[in-house]
């Protein structure tokens, strides 16, 4: 009984770290995107509100908390009102079985791969929901397009995984990392994405579209369909869409570290650090929302650079480039280890 | 020179006496280039059909004028040939204003005939979809008749605000089959560039069917126009293309000075070249952020703001103004330019080509755009003509018409420049002739500031109380979106009698539904972007 207690205990620390550690990061990079953003567009960005606008998100917040809810006349009422929060639940799963340190992880679950994989598209049903619900010409179009991409980029992310599940031998992220934590000369680290570059690329072009970002925020292209899926959404409801597609944003970029780039394993800095007892923890969380940053800046940059594709030429580079490109990684990753 | 004016003129002369005598018609050659035909409504659509097939192939304007007695419709025909306009008048009786439609003959003459039936209550026999243009449909009288009053009174029908009442049917389909949907894009939509409805007819994401409707933003500048002194109208032409109002400025006191035989000393001239290129160079920074934020990419419209700034300093600095300058007036400029002005002119001269650079290594690397746009939206040369599309949207179908070099005015023949055109006619072509327009630009701005005159920039002759002849002018520049026109007629009172406005992106945007079905809707959108209205002139 007691150890029921204390599993279903440790499970809450765990999801309340996890929403507190996603909300933080989402709350600072709404601040960051739009000051990353506006420096490459020669603006300032946010400079009002607090020492260089960081309390902008507080400020956004407190706004759209106070925001009228506005529902569409003839909209479907459960499902539109149903939606947001469904894409903000959906969007929190997968962020369950990403551990940020060793053993600092919500659940390490032995099928952890495969369980993101499967929550990841379940986003696909929340935006469908709101498109549908709104009774608005321009959500559905955008909630079609949703539909149709999360089919062209899906199985490409799911394959690119598989080569290193193979290499690892285990579904679990845990181990995915720990068998990136060493290093050649004990300086070049033994990352995944020395070893699977293919996949990287292929990984890295889906999860931006998973996160609907330029070039692939066509679901929501705002100069076609005004906002795609959410344009009949205000205030809380509005925030919560918001509010899921930054979760998007710090998973993607989470699972990309966890995956291709080492996780919290930085050569020379983790093997010193290990001596330090319970600091080393700190050591590791450091590494990894570090790791992340340079991937979401990385990302952002992509955002200021780049023009939105054609949705066209969206489903054809996701079924006639990635789809190939994956399955290509698999055949040559499954004959090197059977070969080794 | 003298004697091969005196040719020309011959040529003219020839072309106005053929006419007349074929069609019992009176006619003259009004002075280069300008033939004016008064015809009987009985053989009028005889003589467009001559007209026609003798190679006016440019329909460039109808204008309806109240005579008081009788109604008058006005057509302004062009062909390259030998650079003749024609203009053909024809009386209508006021109790009766019928004509026969030419949109058979010219595709252009679409808009401007339900423009002419919407303000004037002209009635255009045989034109397929006769219906009001910038008015709702419910509105009641034709308000740039004479006899239409200003004072309050119902303007519109009773019953609720039909604005929204041009729909379009949407056929029914059978069970399974696909039914189409009609999308209202705007008149509140981030990518319409301002208040322009476009009701689409889609197939999925397909488009059917575009249907532009406009009005939004009309506020009858035309009508105002009878109730303002001549130099009161000058602040009014600013705001019909608001960013680029030096152009606006100048097609208007260029038709005034016709009217009133000015000539514009020669520092004018050159002053008005500069700042006319250098308004050019704004239109088209500003077309290039407009279709990157079409694109979504919000860089590049940060950026074409950045260069556009360059331009809009020089203007305040001679107008004191930044977006409408009122600056180019009858018979000349408001002031002189401050003193330097023209070493920061050089500066900007030395800073943009750097920029550009910048620019062509953004787009001509990048796939994604190059994607988007290559064969999205061809318009063929032919089409185009027909349709009456000008300026760089038809030389970015490979018809190299500029009316800088086809109807020279002010000093333009002094300057050295290319016509520049694009083979492909597609939405690339559209936006690269812009960037390439801009290089012209810099080109001539260059040599008219080295070339700078001094003197007055104020014709001598100019009354206090500007009160031209009787009579009407029509006046064409290049304005950076195309042809802009204004036809003025006087009855010799400090007001004129009629003011027309040929607006290019009005023609360019008629056009616009006739080449885009079976774009989907992101195509479409650039497509669109690539038109470079503006709402300001279109609606009036």
């Amino acid at each position: 009984m007691s150890e029921l207690i204390w599993s279903i205990a440790k499970a809450l620390v765990g999801v309340v770290a996890v929403i507190l550690f996603l909300s933080l990061n989402v709350l600072f990079l709404t601040w960051l995107e739009r000051k990353v953003i506006a420096r490459i567009h020669v603006r300032y960005g946010p400079n009002r509100a607090g020492p260089f606008g960081l309390l902008q998100p507080i400020a956004d917040m407190l706004k759209l908390l106070t925001k009228e809810d506005i529902v569409p006349e003839k909209a479907d009422r459960l499902v539109f009102n149903l939606a947001p929060v469904m894409a903000f639940l959906f969007a929190l799963l997968p962020a369950v079985t990403i551990g940020i340190g060793s053993g600092l992880i919500a659940a390490d679950l032995p099928a952890g791969v495969l369980y993101i994989a499967a929550v990841s598209s379940l986003s696909t049903i929340a935006v469908l929901m709101a498109a549908w619900g709104s009774n608005n010409k321009y959500s559905l179009l955008g909630g079609m397009r949703t539909a149709a991409q999360s089919l062209s980029y899906e199985i490409p992310l799911v394959l690119s995984m598989l080569g290193i599940v193979a290499i690892v031998g285990s579904l679990s992220t845990q181990d995915i990392v720990e068998a990136q934590s060493s290093a050649w000369f004990g300086i070049i680290p033994k990352w995944f994405i020395f070893y699977q570059p293919l996949a990287f690329i292929v990984f890295l072009s889906a999860v931006v579209a998973e996160m609907g970002r330029i070039p692939f925020d066509l679901p929501e292209s705002e100069s076609e369909l005004v906002a795609g899926f959410h344009t009949e959404y205000s205030g809380m409801k509005f925030a919560m869409f918001m509010f899921a597609e930054y979760i998007h944003f710090v998973v993607g970029s989470a699972l990309l570290v966890t995956l291709f780039l080492g996780g919290w394993y930085l050569p020379v800095i983790s093997p010193l650090a290990e001596n330090l007892g319970v600091l080393k923890y700190l050591v590791q969380v450091a590494i990894f929302v570090a790791k992340m940053y340079v991937v979401i800046f990385f990302l952002m940059w992509v955002r200021g650079t780049l023009t939105r594709t054609k949705v066209n030429d969206m489903l054809g580079f996701g079924w006639k480039g990635l789809l190939p490109l994956a399955l290509l990684n698999v055949v040559v990753t499954g004959v090197v280890l059977t070969l080794r | 020179m003298e004697e091969a004016k005196q040719h020309v003129l011959e040529a003219e002369q020839r072309l106005a006496q053929e006419l007349a005598g074929k069609f019992n018609a009176s006619a003259e050659a009004k002075r280069r280039h300008r033939v004016e035909v008064s015809v009987e409504r009985g053989s009028f659509f005889p003589l467009m059909e001559h007209l026609k097939s003798t190679g006016f192939d440019h329909l460039s304007c109808i204008t309806g004028v109240d005579l008081g007695e009788s109604l008058e419709a006005v057509y302004h025909l062009w062909r390259q040939g030998d650079r003749v306009l024609a203009e053909v008048h024809v009386e209508l009786p006021r109790e009766q204003p019928e004509i026969e439609s030419v949109v058979s003959l010219w595709r252009a003459a679409d808009w401007h005939e339900r423009e002419t039936y919407d303000m004037l209550g002209i009635v255009f026999r045989g034109h397929p979809d006769l219906r009001r243009i910038l008015l709702p449909e419910s509105f009641q009288g034709y308000p740039l008749r004479r006899d239409f009053k200003l004072n309050p009174q119902p303007w519109y029908r009773e019953g609720k605000a039909e604005l929204w009442e041009t729909e379009v049917k949407v056929e029914e389909g059978e069970a399974g089959e696909t039914e189409t949907m009609v999308l209202n894009i705007g008149p509140q939509h981030p990518s319409t560039h301002g208040v322009c409805r476009l009701v689409t007819t889609l197939s999925g994401e397909t488009v059917l069917k575009v249907d532009p409707v406009i009005g939004y933003l009309h506020r009858g500048i035309e009508k105002i126009c009878e109730n303002r002194t001549y130099p009161q109208i000058v602040p009014l032409t600013d705001r019909l293309d608001y960013i680029s109002a030096m152009a606006n400025n100048w097609g208007y006191a260029l038709a005034v000075e016709e009217l009133m035989g000015i000539k514009v000393p020669e520092r004018a001239e050159y002053l008005r070249v500069i700042l006319a290129e250098l308004q050019r160079i704004a239109n088209h920074l500003m077309f290039i952020a407009a279709f990157g934020a079409d694109l979504g990419a919000w860089t590049v419209m940060m950026y074409g703001f950045r260069e556009r700034e360059m331009v809009l300093d020089l203007m305040e600095q001679v107008s004191g103004q930044r977006l409408l300058y009122n600056y180019i007036t009858i018979g000349g400029l408001r002031e002189d330019v401050p003193q330097g002005w023209e070493d920061n002119v050089r500066i900007f001269l030395q800073e943009l080509p750097k920029r550009l650079k910048d620019y062509k290594t953004y787009f001509f690397n990048n796939e994604i755009f190059l994607r988007r746009c290559r064969g999205v939206g061809v318009l063929e040369p032919e089409l185009a003509i027909e349709l009456g599309v000008t300026g760089p949207m038809l030389r970015a179908s490979g018809v190299p018409r500029d009316l800088r070099r086809d109807e020279p005015y002010s000093v333009y023949p002094k300057f050295d420049f290319e016509v520049v055109t694009e083979q492909e006619g597609d939405t690339l072509a559209r936006f690269v002739i812009r960037l390439r327009e801009i290089e012209e630009s810099l080109r001539i701005i260059e040599q008219a500031i080295d070339d700078l005159p001094e003197g007055e920039v104020m014709a001598e002759k100019v009354p206090k109380v500007i009160r031209p002849p009787k009579g009407h002018a029509y006046s064409r520049v290049e304005s950076p979106k195309g042809e802009l026109a204004f036809y003025v007629v006087s009855d010799g009172s400090p007001k004129p009698y009629r003011v027309r406005i040929r607006s290019p992106a009005f023609c360019n945007l008629s056009a616009f539904p006739h080449y885009c079905t079976g774009e989907i809707i992101p195509d479409m959108i650039i497509n669109f972007a690539s038109v470079d209205i503006v709402m300001g002139e279109i609606d009036r």
